[in-house]
């Protein structure tokens, strides 16, 4: 591994100058692109002109990958003990484990989010007999973006309580693939689970 | 330079830890091998594998005489798209999405 100190030097490409330019190796804070953290001291290459970052040295993404770890937010409700049943069983009917059961929830979320799959009727769900039940079983989702998908969702649908939410959801994933066995669906799981499964 | 020898020399640079990762101010997220989500390993595998029908190249913006090198290959179940190009001894890469 080739390994750079602080105030060495190299040529490298700044944006801002639109040039190749002599960069510096400096310790910053460097923010993410999506906006979404900063990764604090991390050693990078600083144009000499602008001061703007163009560099990154490989030796530096241990420090950004447990930056990008770290942001990692979780979203957890409480749920009756069916609805894991429910989740579990989705799993089985995409041809995987228990383990897949948050990706398939997170990828809802998503897409009731962005608006590629209908929110309209998800509120609509909690008032069937299967929404009925003590909540006993907890979950948890962790990711980068589940926390700005429930929120979107949460205005979307109008319901403001988490564990609400993430019943109808999964309501709304035993209807897709549990009852109907959508194709749509179910194939869209299927390339979920070729990545993630 | 031939096909084969740019994959070699990329592939030495991966091996031998001399990578840069351009970046705009910010670090971007989407350079998979930037953030650590993909290994130098995984990446270099993803290059061996590539043919010549996966591979173009053109100018670099800022200085024509540096040519940007982009393979689109599928490797490990995986679609890769791997931009970069050489600043001697280094390899400096622009994109590494799936």
């Amino acid at each position: 591994m080739d390994i750079l100190k602080v105030g060495d030097q190299e040529k490298a490409a700044c944006d801002n100058c639109a040039a190749f330019v002599t960069a510096t190796y400096k310790l910053r804070d460097v923010p993410f692109s999506d906006g979404s953290g900063i990764v604090k001291q991390v050693l990078v290459g600083v144009c000499e002109q602008c001061d703007n970052v163009c560099v990154l040295p490989h030796q530096s993404t241990p420090v950004v990958k447990r930056a990008l770890e770290k942001q990692r937010k979780s979203v957890e409700g409480r749920i009756p003990a069916h609805m894991v049943d429910i989740l579990n069983l989705a799993s089985a009917e995409v041809g995987c484990g228990t383990d897949f059961v948050q990706y398939i929830v997170k990828y809802y979320v998503h897409s009731l989010a962005s608006k590629d799959i209908s929110s309209k009727q998800l509120a609509n769900y909690l008032k069937s007999d299967l929404a009925k039940g003590k909540a006993e079983k907890r979950i948890s989702l962790k990711g980068r973006h589940i926390v700005k998908d429930m929120v979107e969702l949460k205005a979307l649908t109008r319901l403001d309580k988490t564990s609400d939410l993430i019943k109808s959801v999964i309501l709304k994933i035993n209807d897709d693939i549990l009852q109907k066995k959508s194709p749509k669906s179910l194939n869209a799981l299927r390339g979920v689970a070729a990545v993630f499964g | 330079m031939g096909f084969k020898k740019i994959k070699a020399q990329v592939i030495d640079c991966l091996n031998t830890g001399k990578v840069r990762h351009e970046q705009r101010g910010d670090i971007n997220v989407k350079n998979l091998l930037a953030t650590g989500a993909v290994t130098a390993v995984q990446v270099a595998a993803a290059i061996g594998s590539a043919r010549g029908y996966d591979y173009e190249c053109s100018p670099h913006h800022y200085d024509p005489k540096i040519q940007v090198h982009i393979i689109m290959t599928v490797n490990g179940g995986k679609r890769w798209y791997i931009k970069w190009y050489f600043l001697e001894p280094n390899t400096v890469f622009i994109s590494v999405h799936e």
